[in-house]
């Protein structure tokens, strides 16, 4: 048990899959803040009423950036100018676990000055950041990698357990979403109407204005809709046996060479795939759907992205 | 030494997992009593009843409101006493585990309303989704400044959130036309429908209104 334990952490592999998931997710939180900026909310988000902002007063407790830098115009355009940075520096790869560390430090900071504004994809951007603090995933697609090509020096493989705590990660959040559903509504009992309360839900909707929502057409698909997403989200886990399986096909079995042929996991991933581009076209999430599809590329192996990226002339090495 | 440093990273990554795995438990939030007065609160705990009177539990609305509310509380006492050791750590890197997404969808969503006063008389000049009165309509979108609004419109009365919103307002709206006496924020509860169900949806109301400071 102990030697499975250890086995499945062990072991080294090409960085495609985490340098792809950096990349993205570098750029979903890079578009994010400067979107941020570009709506001038910088100020009004990170200073206090005294300042004209949104933020709630500090208290006796103030964060580590109020404390270190102050509450005030300044202190807030330099918070965000260092977002802007430590993502650009994520996403382009450039001492990737350092930009990484101080991304992630700044981003609790920020929902430290505004938790109001804090959203569950932030803490799972914090919680993707600390897994490339330790791992890296600047070892391709990335300036990091570069320069140790024009130095000379061979590529570098990335740890396994990375991709797999990442993979983790998502099955833990889908499934505990799913099984935390406990209004009626997402439920046979409850007519499966739950996303079609959701899209006229008028703070997080973009659609609730629209009159076709209350046709025939879009109740019966709004049901339809309701099913998979719980049904995927509670079962979400199966994607871990359905790996097992695919890694132990030496053992034979119908079970496995149904898996093998099948591949109900890519079925699995293509449904988040379509699940979160339909939260990016009904609801109005910013960043959210963008960011979760960042992650996705965990889902396929390095060999994999590497001989995608090999066929469009892209080396992973870069 | 490689196979050491492979056990020693197995070891570290149980403890990172077991950590994790007791925070993403799936434990329901505490619930509150002025929680349990909300209407979909309400119908919720109601449906959740009758299924369960149904099947042989015999509990009332009332009885099962207080029940929840008592479960809620311990299982959220044990779930902070449980994590209370990591805490510090999880508040310095904003790292964790919670994902009640879209659990409890609201059937009396809350479209909010912006008018600005000026000499007594008032203008709508936004209301969510409406494109003839969509000034602040950018700002108001954006996720951040959104997380202020969206809790607080479930509730019936202004919160310290939704006065800061209505301050930041005046002072925005102020910027254009200084000649403003100040804005009015309201959130106007549309109570839904399903299809085929026999209930009447109700008439849109008033669920709080908030006056920024130049109204106050």
């Amino acid at each position: 048990m102990i030697r499975a334990w250890v086995d499945l952490w062990d072991g080294r592999e090409s960085a495609s899959s985490l340098a792809l998931v950096r990349l993205l997710l570098g750029l979903a939180l890079l578009g994010d803040y400067l979107s941020m900026g570009f709506r001038g909310l910088v100020v009004p988000l990170l200073t206090t009423g005294a300042d004209g902002g949104l933020a709630p007063r500090p208290g006796a407790d103030p964060s580590l950036w109020q404390a270190a830098v102050g509450v005030g115009p300044d202190a807030a355009w330099w918070l965000w100018g260092s977002l802007v940075v430590a993502s650009s520096m994520v996403a382009s790869g450039l001492f990737t676990r350092a930009s990484a560390g101080v991304l992630l430090l700044l981003s609790a900071q920020l929902a430290d000055i505004l938790p109001a504004g804090d959203r569950g994809i932030d803490m799972l951007s914090r919680n993707v950041l600390m897994i490339l603090l330790f791992a890296g995933g600047g070892q391709a697609l990335s300036v990091d990698a570069l320069w140790r090509r024009w130095r000379g020096q061979e590529p570098l493989d990335v740890g396994r357990w990375a991709r797999r705590l990442l993979l983790l990660q998502l099955v833990a959040m889908y499934w505990t979403a799913g099984v935390q559903k406990y209004a009626q509504h997402w439920w046979p009992w409850g007519r499966f109407s739950a996303l079609w309360v959701i899209w006229q839900d008028w703070p997080m909707s973009s659609v609730a204005a629209d009159p076709w929502l209350h046709t025939a057409a879009a109740w019966r698909f709004s049901q339809l809709a309701t099913a998979l997403t719980i049904g995927w989200e509670v079962s979400f886990p199966l994607i871990l046996w359905f790996w097992y399986l695919l890694g132990t096909q030496e053992r034979g079995g119908p079970l496995r060479a149904w898996v093998a042929r099948w591949r109900p996991d890519l079925w699995y991933v293509l449904l988040g795939v379509v699940f979160h581009l339909g939260i990016a076209v009904w609801l109005d999430l910013g960043v959210f759907p963008w960011a979760m599809l960042a992650l996705y590329p965990a889902f396929l192996t390095p060999e994999v992205w590497d001989r995608l990226l090999a066929r469009g002339n892209l080396s992973t090495r870069r | 030494m490689a196979d050491q440093w492979a056990r020693l990273r197995a070891a570290l990554i149980a403890v990172v997992v077991g950590v994790h795995g007791v925070a993403v438990l799936p434990v329901p939030h505490v619930v509150r009593p002025h929680e349990l007065d909300d209407p979909v609160a309400q119908a919720e705990v109601q449906r959740w009843s009758e299924r369960l009177t149904a099947v042989g539990y015999d509990l009332p609305p009332d009885e099962l409101g207080r029940q929840v509310m008592a479960w809620s509380s311990w299982l959220g006492r044990a779930h902070r006493r449980a994590l209370s050791p990591v805490r510090p750590w999880f508040q310095l890197t904003g790292t964790g585990q919670g994902w009640a997404l879209f659990a409890n969808p609201d059937t009396h969503p809350s479209r909010m309303e912006v008018s600005v006063v000026r000499s007594g008389e008032q203008q709508l000049v936004y209301r969510r989704l409406d494109p003839d009165h969509a000034r602040f309509a950018d700002e108001l979108a954006y996720r951040r400044v959104r997380g202020l609004y969206d809790a607080t419109s479930a509730r019936h009365r202004p919160t310290a959130a939704s006065r800061r919103l209505a301050d930041w307002l005046e002072q925005r709206a102020r910027s254009e036309d200084p000649s403003i006496d100040g804005v009015i924020l309201r959130f106007v509860a549309t109570p839904l429908r399903l299809p085929g169900s026999r209930r009447k949806a109700g008439a849109p109301r008033l669920r709080y209104e908030v006056s920024s400071r130049g109204l106050r």
